[in-house]
């Protein structure tokens, strides 16, 4: 996935290695740490799949440096990739689902308890999540990136809802 | 105010042991809205009231801004106990002590955006030397200034909650309750409506909101949750306002 944030990102300006993974940082927030090693390793297999290319650019008193952009083929590739609709299975691995599955299978209670406490620590991740949102200085897919995060959150205390509904209906049985 | 000893101190609102049922045909109780329920709200606090359709949310929220009446328990409010009070005594409280924004706006149709908000302190007896740059003033504060003689119909649905906001302070009350007040609204107008009681909050105010609006749950200082009458859960969310995008979000793929 990583070589398609990087084809798009150089889609829209041309970049050396550096300059690329200050923008992919600054793009997505710093959510997705990266080293310098690694974007260099994509970068080289891009250009040997004929996706990107290297233009040499002479400096003054450093070494060249290698700016990089996309071909006809890397703009090809990328729209294909950009144009497939998305409809992979639902990926609910995450640990709260799990917890809470588990516990409803005998505990009420206990159940309820975790649901609880982990209520309220979504809301208080969805206020620190907004008081991001208000930081005038993010990139503007960094604020796409937190309505998503606030979405998930509202969706995964609606769940909580819906379990804490189900455990009663359970306890009365 | 002959009935009731008001405390300085203390909570803004008190529910004890508050139950509100609905009786139906013959006395049998057909629905118990809220069963058995204690809540104290402090004064200048900011809370929350959730909970699913059906919990009780807007029944507590009636019963402690004096619009409804408790088939058992003692409400009190800003000092108040309201059991002892009369009809006229609780309406004069409710003035005096609460400002209260409801869900339908309930703006009078027939009436200018200033009469309505001005209609509280015409009510209750206050001159109109008085009234008319209070009225100005909070127009101004709600961020309509201009619209003073439009009629609530030419607004739109946030300008109008807006106005709404404005009447329940005109009477500057210490407490002000608000019923789903951005539920009618779009995600902007809804904003603009939670800034303005935010910022009557940072003001001094007691403020409590029913919502179901998780966001703004969240800016609140105290979370009741409600489910079938009672109260499931309250809690502080815990502010941790430093916290850096990358703790909360992952965004790699490998």
């Amino acid at each position: 996935m990583l070589r398609y944030v990087l084809l798009g990102l150089l889609d829209a300006e041309p970049r050396y290695g550096y300059e690329l993974k200050a923008v992919f940082e600054q793009f997505l927030g710093g959510t997705w740490p990266l080293n310098i090693g690694q974007i260099y390793t994509s970068l080289t297999r891009l250009e040997d799949e004929g996706l990107v290319r290297a233009e040499v650019v002479p400096q003054d008193s450093a070494p060249d440096r290698k700016v990089y952009g996309l071909t006809a083929r890397g703009r090809k590739e990328l729209a294909t990739w950009a144009n497939t609709i998305t409809d992979e299975p639902i990926k609910l691995r995450d640990e709260l689902f799990l917890k809470v599955a588990v516990l409803s299978l005998k505990d009420g209670p206990a159940a309820r308890k975790v649901i609880h406490r982990q209520r309220i620590a979504h809301l208080s991740r969805l206020a620190d999540l907004g008081d991001l949102q208000d930081d005038p200085e993010h990139h503007p897919v960094t604020g796409l990136l937190l309505e998503a995060a606030m979405l998930r959150t509202e969706a995964e205390l609606k769940w909580l809802d819906a379990v804490e509904s189900r455990l009663k209906d359970w306890g009365t049985k | 105010m002959n009935n009731g000893s008001r405390a300085q101190i203390g909570p803004a609102i008190e529910l004890r042991n508050v139950s509100r049922a609905y009786i139906g045909e013959a006395g049998v109780v057909t629905t118990s809205a809220l069963d058995g329920v204690d809540v104290s709200i402090d004064r200048g606090e900011l809370v929350a009231i959730c909970g699913p359709s059906g919990s009780g949310k807007s029944t507590l929220l009636h019963l402690a801004g004096a619009l409804d009446t408790p088939t058992d328990g003692a409400v009190f409010v800003d000092g108040w106990a309201l059991a002892g009070q009369s009809a006229a005594e609780r309406a004069a409280t409710r003035n005096k002590s609460i400002g209260f924004i409801f869900q339908q706006f309930n703006l009078l149709q027939g009436m200018t955006v200033s009469e309505n908000v001005a209609l509280p302190a015409v009510l209750a007896r206050k001159k109109a030397g008085e009234i008319a740059p209070r009225v100005a003033d909070l127009l101004d504060l709600v961020g309509l200034a201009d619209l003073g003689d439009r009629r609530p119909g030419q607004l739109s649905g946030g300008e109008q909650q807006r106005v709404a906001v404005a009447r329940a302070l005109v009477l500057d009350p210490p407490i002000v309750l608000a019923d789903e007040p951005t539920g009618n609204l779009d995600t902007k107008s809804g904003e603009a409506v939670l800034d303005l009681l935010l910022a009557s909050h940072a003001a001094g105010r007691t403020v409590v909101i029913v919502t179901h609006d998780a966001r703004i749950a969240a800016q609140c200082q105290r979370v009741i949750y409600l489910r079938d009458g009672r109260i499931a859960q309250q809690d502080k969310p815990r502010r941790r306002r430093s916290r850096p995008l990358a703790a909360m979000v992952d965004t790699s793929v490998s």
